[in-house]
């Protein structure tokens, strides 16, 4: 019994309760977008955050914070509307009565595209960056910009469908 | 049965008692503080030279972080409540420019210095070894509370990582109170 609690209590001071093991705390996920020349069609982007962790969303209640916003580089290939964010989820600050608009686990934006009909068949590739601003239960890290390449394929046909599906 | 029942009740002993000294754990307790020579957002200089003598609370902060938005309020309530008691309360804000955290800091009223670190290496001396060592070292500590001693070494830390959130700043009055109180 003495070993055994030994050999708990070393493996229990072992994880350090200081540490954050992972480096991502955001990570993106994007596929294919295939499009049509004169259609409208969504890019989808996933994100997902590291439990335990959320990011400030893109509408916060206090001017100060930083909202997560999704910047896209001018392509004149497609005409790009605004990054749709899901709806927000609460988080309050513990001991206090602030509430907080976050993000949190696994969420979607899905971008408005709209092909030219003068664009041709080909792999475009629309530039973007996700800035965002995460914290924890406990604390907060500094804000970050991921750079995010996102593939659109242009056919002529006007069947297509999503990569996968 | 009966040698089960033991070890399960030591076990779940030993989780407890070592969760407990978990969060109570601070680290850099009883190290003299690093020294930092910094200008505040009025332009006027301040060091910890020049604070000896004096209980230090110092927090580390940004203009966009809740949970030092949160703490602000409380913390211009302790410096009120402490400022006569010889406690040095001051904010260092950690790599953000002049203008924005004067405008930031404007709505809090604090009547404490709040003093820039605008390359982030003091926010980075404060952080302990081994921390978070996938963090930048000036990231470490935002939202952190510190009480320095008169003898310049740290007597409380509360890395928010290591414990909960306090908003209200108990921990940090009770601190207080104590080293008053010898």
């Amino acid at each position: 019994m003495l070993i055994g609690s030994i050999i708990l209590i070393a493996w229990f001071m072992g994880v350090d309760q200081l540490q954050v093991r992972e480096k991502e705390i955001v990570s993106v996920f994007v596929e294919e977008t295939f499009a049509t020349p004169g259609a409208k069609c969504d890019a989808i982007i996933r994100v997902k955050v590291k439990e335990g962790y959320h990011i400030q969303a893109n509408k916060v209640n206090d001017a100060s914070l930083i909202p997560a916003t999704l910047r896209i580089t001018p392509n004149s290939k497609f005409n790009i509307g605004k990054a749709i964010f899901p709806p927000y989820k609460l988080f309050q600050l513990e001991g206090t009565d602030n509430y907080l608009h976050v993000f949190d686990s696994l969420f979607t934006i899905r971008l408005h595209i709209k092909t030219p009909a003068i664009t041709k068949a080909g792999r475009y590739i629309i530039k973007a960056q996700l800035h965002y601003q995460a914290c924890d239960a406990k604390t907060c890290l500094f804000p970050k910009t991921l750079d995010l390449e996102l593939p659109i394929v242009v056919s002529q046909n006007t069947i297509y469908h999503r990569k996968g599906t | 049965m009966k040698y089960f029942q033991k070890l399960c009740s030591s076990l779940i002993i030993v989780f407890v008692t070592t969760a407990l000294y978990a969060q109570e754990k601070q680290p850099m307790i009883g190290q003299t503080a690093p020294s930092f020579e910094l200008k505040s957002v009025d332009d006027k200089d301040y060091s910890m030279e020049q604070m000896k003598g004096k209980l230090i609370v110092i927090h580390f902060a940004t203009t966009w972080c809740p949970f030092c938005n949160a703490e602000a309020p409380n913390l211009e309530l302790l410096y009120q409540l402490y400022k006569d008691k010889g406690v040095q309360v001051m904010i260092i804000d950690v790599k953000e420019g002049k203008d924005l955290v004067t405008q930031s800091f404007k709505r809090f009223n604090f009547s404490f210095p709040a003093l820039l670190d605008n390359d982030g290496k003091v926010a980075a001396s404060y952080a302990p070894a081994g921390v978070l060592p996938d963090l930048a070292r000036d990231e470490v500590v935002l939202a952190s509370n510190l009480i320095i001693d008169r003898e310049g070494k740290i007597r409380f830390y509360s890395l928010l990582n290591t414990t909960s959130f306090d908003a209200k700043l108990t921990m940090a009055r009770k601190m207080l109170d104590e080293l008053l109180s010898q």
